[in-house]
Parts: C-alpha cells; sequence; structure tokens
C-alpha cells in the first residue's frame, strides 16, 4: 500500500520515530576493525597505546580525529588484555579534561595563597630556593618523592637530574607503598628483582594461589585471563574478607590477619613431612633449603591452626592441592606487601614454589602482581633504591658503567644508598631534609598516619608539586607547583607486571602551559646549569637508547629492542631481551633452565620468626582495622578516577567501614548509619557498611577516601620498609 | 649565592617557548603504523561471536540479555563501556552493577549482578508513555524509545520498576538501553556483551511465554522488584543457591526522591478546583437558588482560575511542553494521557460555566442583549455538573496514575483517599473563602441566615475532612515497627528522619487551616466583615501549604523498587 507523503508527514508528526534527538545517538561504522561506533565520534584513525593506571599494562585502541584522541576501546590483539578493559581503562581520556588541571606553575605568595606564575619565574624560584637550602644545610638535605604513573624515561631523567646533577642523595617513590616488598624478596631469593611470569600462567595453571590479593576488582583484566583458563583449575584464595575473588574461588581460607606468614610456614611443614618436595629442583637449583626444613618443623598444624583460625583440615587440605597440581602458580599482591613482616612473607611464597618445584615452567611461578602502570619500571629506572638499570650504589664497577653510559663524571654518581620514604619523612621530622620536590604522587593522603605527614610538610622550607591537578591535597602544600601533562599528552614507556615494555604516545594537547614531566626535567637541568650533562637526553626516545645501554649484560637486558617502532608493532616487548635475540613469543617467563642471578646460579630459602603484629587489638581499641581497594573504578587517592562522571557513579561517594553483623548488633549500629572509627592517631566518621564478608573483630575501609590514612600505623616491614597499612587498632562507636 | 642561569636566559626563554610548542605538536600519527586498515571488519568480533544469537527470533519469541552470575565479579567494564561504545552524556549511564550480600559470617556470600534495561514482555514504561514514545519491536522485541517522539513527562521513570529510563534534563527527554538494536542488526554484540572481560552478558533468543511464566513464579532474582508486573526478559543463572537473605548493596539507605514541584501544584491545584466547582453543587443542592447564586460567579471564577493555574503549571514539568497535544495518542494504555484528555475537557467546561455568569454583565457593559440569553439557568446547571463529574473523573484519572507505578507509597486507597481528601479539604476551604468574601462585597448578606449557616456547615465539614487525612496519613508510621526493612518501613524513616521538618510542616500548617481556625469560625460566629474573610483567607492559605507539603511528601518520601544497587554510602 502507497501511503501518501503527506500522510506520511502528518503521521511523522504525530509520531516522531526520528529527528535531531534521535540522530544524536546513531551508530556509524568505526572502520579501522571497530565495529560500529557514535557518528560524532567517527575517528579518522586508530593507534595503540598503554592504559596509564595499574600495572596490568593494558593495550587501548586510541580513536583519533585529526591526531587527537576523541574515544578509545580496549586494543582487540593486545598480549595482555585481549580486547578488553576495565572501567579506569574505558574512562582513561576523561581526567585529561577535568577543570581542575594546572594550566601554569602557581607559586605561594606573600599571603599564603597560590598564584599563577609563568615558567621564566617559577624555573628561577625552583633553582633559587633548593640551592640556597643545598648551601645552607648540604646537598642531601633537598630529596625527592616520585611515582610510579610516569614513562619510564622521564623517571631516568629525575633519577639522574636530581641525584648526579642537583647532588641529592635522598629520593624514593609512592612505590615504596605498594612493591617494595616484592622487589626486597625477589632481590633477596632470586639475585635480582626479577617477577618470572607471564600473563598466560594465569591460564596455565591447574592451580593458583591468591595471598592478599582482590584481583577481581583490582586487576579485572588478570582475573579475565584465570577465567580463560581452560583446566578447571582450583582457586585458591587466602583473604581475611570474602572479597568478589574470594567468591569466585574453589577455596577461600579466611585466616586472621597477619597470619599469613604462618600459614605459609605450616603448609611448607606439611608438605616437607609428607616428602611432597621436588627433591631434584630443590637439590640442584636452590641453596638453604635445610635450614628452612628445620625452621618450620615448629609450624605445626595445630600452632598454625591456632594463630591462623583455619581449622587442621583446612590446612591439610590446602597443602594437598597444591601438592596434587601439575602447575601450580602463587599470586600475591598489597595484603602480602603492604605487611609488617611482608618481606618474608613474599619469601614464605617464593619458598613453596621452590621446594614444589613450581618455578620456571608454564602455569607456575610465585608472582608478584604489582599496582602502578609504571612500578616496574621504577623499580629499574627511577635512580632511587636501586642505580639506574638495576644496578646498586654500593658497587664501584656499577657506577663506573653507568657514569661511562651516560658521559659523566663518576663522582657525580653516589656512592651510598638513598633514604627510603619513611626516612625521609622521618628526615623532615629531624630537621635533616628541608626541601622536597612530589613527582606524581599524593603524599598528604596516601603516606601511612597522614595527620603526622601532614604536619611534617609545614617544617620543609621548600616544598614542590609537580602534578597534572593543583587540587590535589598535597599540591595545596606546597610553595611551587609545577604544571604537569599527563598520560596520553606524551611520549615514553611503561614496564607492566609481566615485565613487558609498552609505549605511551601523545594523542591529546596538554592544557595551558602544562609541560610532560620530561620536558620539566629538562627545564630544571638548563635552570639548575647542569644542561650539558644530559645534552643526550633530548627526547623520550633517545633516553629509551640510553636504558637499553644501561641494561646490558643486566638481567633486564633490553638491547634487543630496537626502537618505539618495535614495541609498537610487537604489541609490547618483555624483558629480557639481548641483542641477537630474536623475538619468538609473545609471551615470555623467566628462570625456564632454573638458573637464579644469585653468583651460584640458586635460589635461596629465606626466612624468619613470625613478629607480633605492631599495634595488636585490646579492649580500647578492639578492632582490626583492614584497608584495601574499594572499587574497580577507584585508582589511589582518586586525583583522577573522582574526575570522570561515570567512574564517580561507579562507587560509594562517601567513606565507609565494613562491619560485621554480629559487632553492629553489639555495638547497636544501624545499616547505613553514621558511626566514629577511631585509632591512637584520629578519630573519622564513615558509613556503616554491616556485612558477613568481613570477620568478626575485624572493620574494612577502602584506601580511597581522603581520612582513612589518619587512622593507620606508621610501621614498615623491616626489609622493605614498605609502610604496613594493613593492619591496625581502631575502636568503632555510634555516632 | 646561588649561581643563577641568567646568562643564558634568552636561550632559556627559547627553550620555555620551544618546550611549549612542542607539547602541542601531535605525533602518534605521523610517528606509527596503524593497527587495522580503514575497511577492515569488526576484529572484536571474534571474542562475541558466540555471545550472540545466530538465528532471528519467530513467533512468540524474542532477543533477551542473559547474565552469567558466576563469570560476573563486578569490575563494571560494561556501563563504561556502553556509556563510550553508545557516545552517552558525560554522567549518564545505561547499565549499571549492583551487589547482593548475605549468608552467615562462617559462609558469607556476594554476588555483584549487572543490570540494564530487561527489554519486558509487558513494559510499564511503554504502558505509560502518554504518546507512544516507546516500541516493543515485533520480531527482536526490544523495546525502543523514540527520542523525537517523547515530551519528557517521565512517567516512564515512574512506571519502570527498573530505574531504567533515564531523564536528560539538558535534551528535555528520557533515553534508555536499546540493546544496541542498530548493532545487532548487523551482526555486532551490544557494547555491553562485546566489553565482558569474562563473557558474563550474552543476547539470547527466549520464548516470551516461558518468560511469562517463570516472572509469574516469581523467579528472577533476590531483593529484586515482583517479576511478575512486567515480566522483564533477562535471566539470571548461576550454579550457586543464594542464602535467603540477600539484599542489595543499596538496601538500607533511604534517600528522597525527587520532588517535582511542578506536579505538586498541578495535583494539588486541579483538586482544589475540582472540589470547590464539587462543593458548589453540593451547596446548590442544599440551598436556595437565589442565596446560592449571590456567590457563585465569583466562586466559580476562583474555582477556574486555580483550575488553569494548575494546568499551566502542569507544562512546566515537561521536558518538550510544545509536544504535549500528542499526548491524546496514548489514550488506549495511558492513563496520563486520560487524565490530561479529562482535565482539559474539565477546563474547556469549566471555563464555559464560569463564564456564563459573567454573560449578563458583559450584555449590560457592550449593549449586546442576546448574550443574556445564552446562558439558561437549566443548561448552566447540567454544565456545571458535567464540570463537576469531568472533575472527579480526572482526579480519579489523576490516581490511577500513581497506583499504577505500583509504588507501595503510592497504591492500595493510599493516592485515591489523598486526592479525593485534598479536592474535599481544599474544596470546602475554598468555597468557605469566596462565600465569606462574598458578603463584603453584598450588602445585607449578614443578614442572610443562610450565610451563617453555610460558613458553619463549611467549617464543620472541613474539621472532619481534615482529621480524617491527616490520620490516615499519619497510618503510614505504623510501619515504623515493621520487622522486615519493607518500603513502606523505609517511607516511615524517611519521612520521620531525613524530610521530617516538611512532615512537621505538614502536620502545623493543616491542623491550623483544617482545624483551629474552623474551629474559632465555627464557635465564635464573627461577624461577616473583612475580620471573617481575613480569617477565611488563612484557612484557605494553611490548607493550601498543608496539601501542597502532603504532595511534596508524597513524592519525595516513595521508595521506588528497584535492582540492587551498589554499595552505598
Amino acid at each position: 500500500m502507497k501511503i501518501h507523503p503527506f500522510v506520511k508527514k502528518v503521521s511523522s508528526f504525530i509520531r516522531a520515530h526520528d529527528g535531531a534527538l534521535t540522530q544524536d545517538l546513531v551508530l556509524h561504522p568505526g572502520e579501522f576493525g571497530l565495529g560500529k561506533v557514535p557518528a560524532r565520534l567517527t575517528p579518522d584513525d586508530t593507534t595503540t597505546m598503554i592504559c596509564g593506571f595499574c600495572s596490568t599494562g593494558c593495550g587501548l585502541n586510541i580513536h583519533l580525529k585529526d591526531g587527537q584522541a576523541i574515544n578509545l576501546t580496549p586494543t582487540t590483539d593486545y598480549p595482555v588484555n585481549l580486547g578488553m578493559a576495565c572501567p579506569k581503562g574505558w574512562e582513561a581520556l576523561t581526567p585529561l579534561r577535568a577543570d581542575d588541571r594546572a594550566t601554569t606553575p602557581y607559586l605561594r605568595n606573600a599571603n599564603g595563597e597560590l598564584e599563577p606564575v609563568d615558567w621564566e619565574t617559577a624555573l628561577q624560584v625552583f633553582a633559587l630556593r633548593f640551592k640556597a637550602i643545598q648551601d645552607q644545610h648540604g646537598p642531601e638535605s633537598v630529596a625527592f618523592l616520585s611515582t610510579g604513573q610516569i614513562c619510564t624515561e622521564e623517571m631516568a631523567f629525575l633519577g639522574a637530574l636530581s641525584k648526579f646533577g642537583m647532588g641529592m642523595i635522598h629520593g624514593d617513590g609512592n612505590t615504596r607503598q605498594c612493591m617494595a616488598t616484592a622487589v626486597t624478596a625477589y632481590k633477596q631469593s632470586f639475585g635480582f628483582d626479577a617477577p618470572p611470569y607471564t600473563y598466560a600462567d594465569f591460564e596455565e595453571s591447574d592451580v593458583l594461589v591468591f595471598v592478599g590479593s582482590n584481583l577481581c576488582i583490582a586487576h579485572p583484566i588478570m582475573w579475565q585471563r584465570v577465567l580463560r583458563n581452560p583446566h578447571a583449575p582450583e582457586i585458591i584464595v587466602v583473604d581475611p574478607r570474602k572479597t568478589e575473588t574470594a567468591m569466585a574461588a574453589t577455596q577461600h581460607y579466611a585466616i586472621k590477619p597477619r597470619s599469613d606468614l604462618a600459614l605459609l610456614y605450616g603448609l611448607a611443614n606439611i608438605i616437607i613431612a609428607s616428602g611432597w618436595i621436588d627433591r631434584d629442583y630443590v637439590k640442584n637449583h636452590t641453596s638453604g633449603f635445610e635450614e628452612f626444613a628445620e625452621f618450620v618443623t615448629r609450624f605445626t598444624s595445630d600452632v598454625v591452626s591456632e594463630v591462623t583460625g583455619i581449622s587442621v583440615e583446612e590446612l591439610w587440605r590446602f597443602a594437598e592441592t597444591v601438592h596434587h597440581g601439575k602447575r601450580v602458580s602463587f599470586w600475591w599482591t598489597m595484603g602480602v606487601n603492604q605487611g609488617h613482616e611482608a618481606t618474608r612473607t613474599a619469601q614464605a611464597i617464593i619458598n613453596l614454589a621452590l621446594m614444589t618445584g613450581n618455578i620456571g615452567r608454564p602455569g607456575t611461578g610465585a608472582n608478584s602482581i604489582t599496582g602502578q602502570c609504571n612500578a616496574m619500571g621504577s623499580r629499574l629506572f627511577s635512580n632511587t633504591t636501586n642505580l639506574l638499570g638495576g644496578h646498586d650504589f654500593l658497587n664501584a664497577t656499577h657506577r663506573e658503567k653507568v657514569a661511562r653510559v651516560l658521559g659523566i663524571d663518576v663522582q657525580c654518581v653516589p656512592s651510598q644508598n638513598s633514604w627510603a620514604y619513611d626516612q625521609i619523612v622521618e628526615g623532615i621530622a629531624n630537621d635533616k631534609i628541608k626541601g622536597l620536590w612530589i613527582i606524581a604522587t599524593n603524599s598528604s593522603h596516601s603516606w601511612i598516619n597522614q595527620s603526622s605527614f601532614n604536619e611534617l610538610t609545614s617544617k620543609l622550607d621548600f616544598l614542590v608539586v609537580q602534578d597534572m591537578y593543583h587540587t590535589t591535597e598535597t599540591a595545596q602544600r606546597a610553595h611551587l607547583v609545577l604544571p604537569a601533562a599527563g598520560w596520553g599528552e606524551k611520549e615514553g614507556t611503561f614496564i607492566n607486571s609481566e615485565r613487558r615494555y609498552g609505549l605511551v604516545k601523545k594523542v591529546a594537547r596538554a592544557p595551558g602551559q602544562a609541560l610532560s614531566d620530561f620536558n620539566i626535567f629538562k627545564l630544571i637541568a638548563q635552570y639548575w646549569g647542569c644542561s650539558e650533562m644530559f645534552t643526550r637526553w633530548s627526547s623520550p626516545e633517545e633516553v629509551f637508547q640510553i636504558m637499553k645501554e644501561l641494561s646490558r649484560e643486566q638481567p633486564c637486558d633490553i638491547t634487543g629492542i630496537a626502537d618505539y617502532q618495535m614495541l609498537d608493532r610487537c604489541g609490547g616487548v618483555q624483558w629480557p631481551l639481548r641483542s641477537g635475540e630474536t623475538l619468538s613469543c609473545s609471551e615470555r617467563r623467566l628462570f625456564a633452565d632454573g638458573t637464579f642471578f644469585h653468583p651460584d646460579g640458586k635460589a635461596k630459602f629465606l626466612f624468619s620468626e613470625p613478629r607480633e603484629v605492631p599495634e595488636p587489638t585490646d579492649d580500647e581499641y578492639p578492632f582490626t582495622l583492614l584497608t584495601g581497594r574499594g572499587s574497580s573504578s577507584q585508582w589511589h587517592t582518586q586525583t583522577r578516577t573522582s574526575k570522570s562522571a561515570v567512574l564517580r557513579k561507579l562507587y560509594p561517594q562517601n567513606i565507609y567501614v565494613e562491619i560485621n553483623t554480629a559487632d553492629a548488633e553489639r555495638l547497636q549500629i544501624a545499616p547505613s548509619s553514621q558511626v566514629a572509627v577511631c585509632s591512637r592517631r584520629a578519630k573519622i566518621m564513615a558509613t556503616a557498611f554491616v556485612t558477613n564478608t568481613v570477620q568478626p573483630g575485624q572493620v574494612f575501609i577502602p584506601m580511597h577516601y581522603a581520612t582513612a590514612n589518619q587512622l593507620t600505623v606508621s610501621s614498615f616491614d623491616p626489609h622493605s620498609r614498605q609502610p604496613a597499612y594493613k593492619a591496625c587498632a581502631v575502636r568503632v562507636e555510634k555516632a | 649565592m646561588p649561581k643563577l642561569a641568567t646568562e643564558d636566559s634568552s636561550e632559556a626563554r627559547t627553550l620555555i617557548d620551544d618546550l611549549l610548542t612542542e607539547q602541542r605538536t601531535m605525533t602518534a600519527v605521523a610517528k606509527f603504523s596503524r593497527l587495522h586498515e580503514r575497511h577492515e571488519f569488526p576484529a572484536q568480533a571474534k571474542y562475541y561471536r558466540d555471545l550472540i544469537p545466530l538465528e532471528r527470533a519467530q513467533t512468540g519469541q524474542q532477543y533477551a540479555f542473559a547474565v552469567d552470575l558466576d563469570a560476573c565479579t563486578g569490575c563494571k567494564a560494561c556501563v563504561t563501556a556502553c556509556h563510550n561504545l553508545n557516545g552517552l552524556d558525560d554522567e549518564e549511564t545505561w547499565r549499571e552493577v549492583g551487589v547482593l550480600f548475605g549468608g552467615t559470617t562462617l559462609e558469607p556470600v556476594q554476588q555483584t549482578v549487572t543490570t540494564a534495561c530487561h527489554h519486558c514482555v509487558d513494559p510499564a514504561c511503554m504502558n505509560g508513555c502518554p504518546v507512544l514514545a516507546y516500541e516493543k519491536d515485533e520480531v527482536t522485541g526490544i523495546v525502543r524509545h523514540l527520542d523525537d517522539q517523547c515530551i519528557g513527562c517521565q512517567y516512564c521513570i515512574l512506571k519502570c520498576p527498573y530505574d531504567v529510563p533515564k531523564y536528560s534534563k539538558k535534551r528535555g527527554i528520557v533515553r534508555k538501553c536499546d540493546m544496541c538494536s542498530s548493532r545487532l542488526a548487523v551482526g555486532e554484540a551490544p557494547a555491553c556483551v562485546q566489553s565482558c572481560p569474562n563473557e558474563a552478558i550474552r543476547i539470547e533468543v527466549v520464548n516470551k511465554a516461558e518468560i511469562v511464566a517463570e516472572a509469574r513464579q516469581g523467579i528472577f532474582l533476590p531483593d529484586s522488584p515482583d517479576p511478575a508486573y512486567t515480566q522483564p526478559t533477562t535471566r539470571y543463572r548461576t550454579t550457586k543457591t543464594f542464602p535467603a537473605n540477600m539484599t542489595g548493596g543499596d538496601h538500607f539507605r533511604v534517600k528522597p526522591e525527587h520532588a517535582h514541584p511542578a506536579l505538586v501544584v498541578m495535583l494539588v491545584l486541579t483538586q482544589l478546583s475540582v472540589g470547590a466547582f464539587c462543593a458548589e453543587m453540593i451547596l446548590r443542592v442544599l440551598y436556595a437558588t437565589e442565596v446560592i447564586a449571590q456567590f457563585t460567579p465569583f466562586h466559580s471564577l476562583v474555582a477556574l482560575g486555580l483550575g488553569l493555574l494548575a494546568i499551566g503549571a502542569s507544562t512546566l514539568h515537561l521536558g518538550r511542553p510544545l509536544y504535549a497535544w500528542r499526548a491524546f495518542v496514548g489514550l488506549r494504555t495511558s492513563w496520563l494521557s486520560r487524565e490530561i484528555i479529562v482535565f482539559s475537557a474539565f477546563a474547556g467546561l469549566a471555563s464555559l460555566y464560569a463564564g456564563m455568569f459573567w454573560l449578563p454583565f458583559l450584555a449590560k457593559l457592550s449593549g449586546v442583549t442576546i448574550l443574556r440569553e445564552l446562558a439558561p439557568p437549566l443548561v448552566q446547571r447540567a454544565i456545571g455538573i458535567f464540570v463537576a463529574f469531568s472533575g472527579v473523573v480526572g482526579i480519579a484519572c489523576s490516581a490511577m496514575i500513581y497506583q499504577d507505578t505500583r509504588r507501595k507509597l503510592w497504591t492500595g486507597a493510599r493516592t485515591f483517599l489523598r486526592f479525593f481528601g485534598s479536592a474535599a479539604l481544599l474544596g470546602l476551604a475554598a468555597t468557605l473563602f469566596t462565600t465569606t468574601a462574598q458578603a463584603v462585597f453584598t450588602p445585607g448578606i449578614s443578614s442572610n441566615t443562610a450565610f451563617a449557616s453555610i460558613t458553619a456547615q463549611l467549617s464543620a465539614a472541613l474539621i472532619a475532612v481534615t482529621l480524617a487525612k491527616i490520620g490516615f496519613e499519619l497510618m503510614v508510621f505504623t510501619h515504623l515497627r515493621d520487622v522486615k526493612f519493607s518500603l513502606l518501613k523505609r517511607s516511615a524513616l524517611l519521612l520521620s528522619g531525613e524530610l521530617a521538618e516538611a512532615t512537621s510542616v505538614r502536620a502545623l500548617t493543616g491542623a491550623a487551616g483544617g482545624i483551629a481556625l474552623p474551629f474559632y469560625l465555627l464557635f465564635s460566629r464573627p461577624a461577616p466583615g473583612a475580620a471573617t474573610v481575613g480569617v477565611t483567607a488563612w484557612i484557605l492559605v494553611f490548607a493550601l501549604l498543608g496539601e501542597l507539603t502532603e504532595r511534596y511528601l508524597f513524592f519525595t518520601a516513595v521508595v521506588p523498587p528497584k535492582m540492587p544497587g551498589g554499595m552505598a554510602a
């Protein structure tokens, strides 16, 4: 039937099927292998780069129009994420457009307010003030706190500039807060900081053991790899809370907080006593086993059951599952790293892998999952704990090598180790540190026992904060704020958890006068008067070539990676790739030949007697406070994730405390009511979330909320000096 | 003095300039080769090929989301992917991820739940829409929203028990998930399906009869709205058995809903207007025509004026009022459509009726005597009855609009008693005012005992209605004692908690206007005059304030049913 055009027009006026509003949502083929995309966001090109949030290191396919990013989708064939991303990745471009980006340097004026100034002024003041402090208090009185969030080339530049150019001795990074423990554990056990795995191991294990890791929320894309495992694996989760990951596990052991070390020693004892060890492997590739075997005999099942709160039967079931596994992989994250005896706990995991021969084969390993996008870059190239390229400040040969590669006087390379983060903070308290330069981290929110840190910042003669936003808690305390370009506004590389170098590209214009950290360092070199030292450091890509030279002959040798184009072409490259080696496989693991990095080629069994928690609960503070990740849409202190309206919808807006039903009833705390949480340091308000997923006597608060770290207690693992965020004593009261 | 780099400051300035320029140069395209050529097929297809149906839905079937709860771990990638791949506004999301908690300390359970539009077999949004801005695709069963048809009345938001349609203030319309129908049409997966790292969301073909049967048995998801109402097609699958105490992460959070001020004004004033016309009709029966004739011209004008104001106010509620005329097309299913039509008729009839009183005046003014003949009293009285009748039907339609949402605070007698209660209460108050006001302008009326008796009767009736109405409203507080955290308990908690101030205002103004002042009139029987008018004016003002606050609370204290939400704090 033919309808008259007029009738059609009238009918569509009465009932409109199309029009401007409908067209708003129309999708067009995106081309470039994309499928349909919003018509008004149709790209004219695409390029792949690495996400700038966590250490998973997902490939993101950036949709470009006129060379600038307009949208993104996860890269289908990137070997890490296989076409998927978490909400932070999907929203990675949004925080760049935030209103509170620092678009100009700011200097605190006579009235105590931050006032916009030009770069010339900012740089002059930077050099003048820091030099004055150094003249008065010595070169080591100015220190820096860096980050796992900037590119490796930038970290190297910062480390070299500050220590070789500006004469600083002390510098550390926020990476101290997330993976210092893994670094120390690996270094001591394997002879080098070398996470041995590749993500394919998630898919190839028949038993996966997760200790202190809420992978589903903290690393959703790694969990994706677990679900791709075709072997119907046993998934064991050790976590005091019934987390999302614990729910998805086949076995969950809700041990008492900070009883992990006893648990792991107890498991070792059962495995050794039952003769379930791989004797050949232990004999040929490890040292110190006999002492360890002797040591763990005191961790009888009864003792361990008492300490951990899990039954003897459960303990045996755990050990048997590990024993029956053909390919057992052990994974740990912050639940281990942020403990008061974290290094030994990580090594207790390593010991289990070593004694059962679960290392160097597909689907095995003692595997630390890192936090930040470039924590691994910081481990090798930040020039803080290690001398550039995973070298040792105390080793003269290393110093000479680095000086030679950089073409600088070896005298410029400090022959002493840097203070760790907590020691730098203590240095402020003792008037040893008078000037501090903080780069891309928000210490005023994240440092343990936050209020004490914030009081100390007022003791500083000069505090410089270099950040994307002038509104961070730390920037608000600075004397000088330097506006930094962010991820996506500059070039460089990140190294992910599985040692994969990936590329960051410049796909967005930095706002106003903001400059890449790399360019800021270049300017500072100039104004400090040491730019001759950095003539070769012209671009991130040039620095990458320097990094290659620095890595030569090291376990992290990357002399086989030609350039950025190769990284781009290959979907990232895992270290090591030595000069002359060809890249045969996109997923590679370490220690296939059983040779470790100690001079004898063997891995060490390391252990210590468990220690009492720094702040046990008592009558006055009867709860153990656990802290951790709140949701997949929150990242650390939220300077970026809070800038996306969509991400904001995906997490509770206000701080909350999870408390067990029985405890809530006893204290007459109604669900969703306001409560006070008090520790010896502070009292904060929070909404009570009453749930059985936390055990009685424990409460949980996510770390993302500004007041959470007012409660935490300053205590540190003695080996890694990583703060022990995971346990302190608190009281909960009805508000 | 520390040495400054002043000697090469000219170069330094150049370096700053150079670097600022370099910072603004985009390099990604020039430096790196692209991964895919322009015309390549969607690369992602290899992951989702098995997650969308190969076959078309047959008769009795439709497409539906299927969620594997065992695979959903709460990463929320689906929400952001939907947002980005559909080009939604900054804060706009069509998918949500909630969480259920339950079990015991020994065996705690949590379960994350991804949810979007359920493309119901019997969509409440579609049935309620006054302009037919929803259609359910005959083949796929996808419930699509026609953005250009929408007038922004937001009734679908009240109707949908799953909180799916979302209002865009910027555009003045509602938008929602269409299961990426244009993607499915060319064999691509919806954004959420494409983006789930765990393959927890898929599209499948379902038999509608099975969905209906399951919905009637209440099979859906714990702590979720009764599926029997709209028969949602999403299927949640799990190998686990959930404990009985599973509740959503936002279960214990109560927060006020939108107040809809334009609707508050519209409802209360239409009810006042209808009540005033009805009061007039009743007085006509009770009193002699000449008594009534003395105040009806003024009274009906006041009633009409407020009625028209109400209808005017209602357009302020609409996102796109210029298209409000489309409202007639939804008559077959939408109570909102019916309300709009009936009140339009009411407004026409009331204008006619009230106008007729002024014809003699107009005839006198213009000298056109024929005007006087146009309003025979009998015809006018008949029209008056139609005015009252259409008004009553209009209020019934108003009440049905809310009744039909199945929200607990709005169902049963709760809406009907409120709306007709307001009509009676405000009709009496308004009539009390107009009759006493008339006395001021009509000399000699003070000797007319009929007026004194009208005032007394109206006052007594007003007291009775107010007591009954406020008493009825207070009954909701009995639910504070509910053991379960029921929807009505939550409403009562809101009314006595976050909304306590408004609750007090409602009670005080209601008591002042509907009880205290009428009592004064009833017992002190002041002589007609300015002072009495003053009292009745205050009665009307307080009663009106009381009812406006009551209606504000009606909207803000309702607790809509919804899918389990995220952790609330």
